[in-house]
């Protein structure tokens, strides 16, 4: 094990206390990152599942946008509408370029019309940050990165209320909807299709909760099981179902979008792609032994026709599936071909929902 | 005794065939192995041409070939348990080739 982190990376305040956890870290979008614990990604995957486990989300982006014109600035430069939701409420975003692609997708926490934290793609934080700084020359409003000043976890699995008993009094607080707590941030939300909890704070606060859940008993997971989680619960990851070439339309993500709103960066774009729709990200099914990942070729009748944006064998299963962005229109059902290796694998289409 | 190669293949000799596998540390670090890609009986492949590959949860990793060989056998069982390439790396040979030169060997490191 090579205990030399690269000096550009970056690590989480829970760096130490995880690596003690028996953490296997990889480098991941700046940060040294767990991608998973001792038991593997397997028995990570089943235990979010069918019990509870806890995720670094330290290295996230947290940006806040206060002043007068929040909402109004929000609404402009995302997809969906800030004000379909009340206070203390959340909001899934896209953040579009004037052509549909994608800056970011992003999760908003309303604590009120003037004040709105952005939690973001690590990747993609600085990105967002210079951008709107950029776009919000015009509005009353600052922009502040948080950066490292916060930690954060996600407590994720049908027991992580009871998990967290102990710390919190979470059976009031409803799904995408946030407290502040004894100096903690709690929403009920995350990024695996179980019920769960983010909690954010400062890293000292967050240590020492991390340190009680792993002598309670509850597994860490890395970012291993987080992305088979989140692909089996049909969530796209930007750089795969979401990208600057692969807008929120094409990802099958109209729910996130406001066509009624008056104005909003990428409009006029995504209106046309909505209306006459080439390209989107369809769910595939491996019928021949296999698994497809990102990059992969897929054929229709020895014609391309697109690629794959993601793809695994289900953890502790053998069922294997992609999501693909394909040109042309299929319906669920249709044989095509995934070239893994110079080898044609059939496959055939279908929702990308796995779970 | 086993040769390895530098892509963490080993090959064993035996009544003149070379049975190939994939080294602990390989099986380690990819970690849990959920799918080999195996190559089919009667396939020619030669010394560093990729002949398959093994998967993790995360990542495929390409397997090559130690010495030119014709496919003589693969392990079957490693199609519905490819864990055992986990559980006992050195065990559970990948193929056994036939039509071998032994002199290929003399490149790979002996352990």
């Amino acid at each position: 094990m090579s205990e030399n982190i690269p000096f550009w990376l970056k690590k989480t305040p829970l760096y130490e206390t995880l690596k003690e956890a028996g953490g296997q870290f990889v480098e991941y979008a700046g940060f040294f990152m767990p991608v998973n614990f001792e038991k593997g990604i397997i028995s990570e995957h089943q235990t979010t599942r069918n019990n509870v486990t806890f995720f670094d989300i330290s290295h996230m982006g947290k940006i806040f946008i206060t002043g007068n014109d929040a909402t109004k600035f929000l609404n402009y430069v995302s997809t969906n509408n800030i004000e379909k939701t009340k206070d203390y409420g959340m909001q899934y975003q896209v953040i579009c370029n004037p052509d549909g692609g994608v800056i970011d997708d992003l999760m908003a926490y309303k604590y009120s019309p003037d004040k709105i934290l952005l939690i973001c793609n690590a990747a993609n934080t600085d990105t967002l940050y210079n951008y709107l700084l950029e776009e919000s020359k015009s509005y009353e409003v600052e922009i502040n990165n948080l950066d490292d000043s916060i930690a954060a976890i996600a407590v994720q699995g049908p027991n992580s209320e009871k998990a967290l008993e102990k710390h919190f009094k979470l059976e009031d607080l409803k799904y995408m909807e946030f407290v502040d707590l004894n100096g903690f941030i709690v929403s009920r939300s995350g990024y695996t299709g179980e019920d769960g909890f983010e909690i954010y704070s400062s890293p000292d606060k967050i240590i020492k909760l991390v340190k009680d859940l792993l002598k309670e008993g509850v597994d860490p997971a890395g970012l291993g099981a987080r992305d088979t989680l989140r692909f089996e619960a049909g969530l796209p990851l930007y750089g795969h179902e979401m990208a600057d070439y692969i807008s929120p339309v094409q990802a099958g993500m109209n729910f996130a979008i406001d066509f009624e709103k008056e104005h909003f960066v990428g409009k006029e774009a995504l209106l046309k792609q909505k209306e006459n729709l080439e390209e989107k990200v369809y769910g595939l099914e491996l019928i021949d032994r296999g698994i497809a990942r990102q990059g992969h070729e897929v054929f229709l009748d020895g014609k391309h026709i697109g690629f794959v944006t993601s793809g695994f064998m289900i953890p502790g299963t053998r069922n294997s599936y992609a999501n693909a962005l394909l040109q042309g229109k299929y319906k669920f059902g249709q044989e095509v071909e995934i070239e893994i290796r110079g080898k044609m694998i059939k496959a055939k289409v279908r929702r990308k929902k796995y779970l | 005794m086993r040769y390895y190669t530098k892509t963490e293949e080993w090959v064993l000799i035996k009544d003149g065939l070379a049975y190939v596998g994939l080294s602990e540390y390989a099986a380690n670090e990819l970690g849990d192995i959920v799918f080999v890609d195996l190559p089919r009986v009667g396939d020619r492949f030669k010394k560093e041409e990729s002949f398959g590959a093994v998967e993790s949860v995360k990542a495929a990793s390409d397997l090559y070939m130690p010495i030119s060989g014709e496919v003589y056998e693969v392990n079957e069982l490693l199609e519905d348990n490819p864990e055992l390439l986990n559980e006992d790396p050195l065990k559970n040979y990948i193929i056994v080739l036939t039509g071998i030169k032994e002199e290929e060997l003399k490149d790979l490191i002996l352990k």
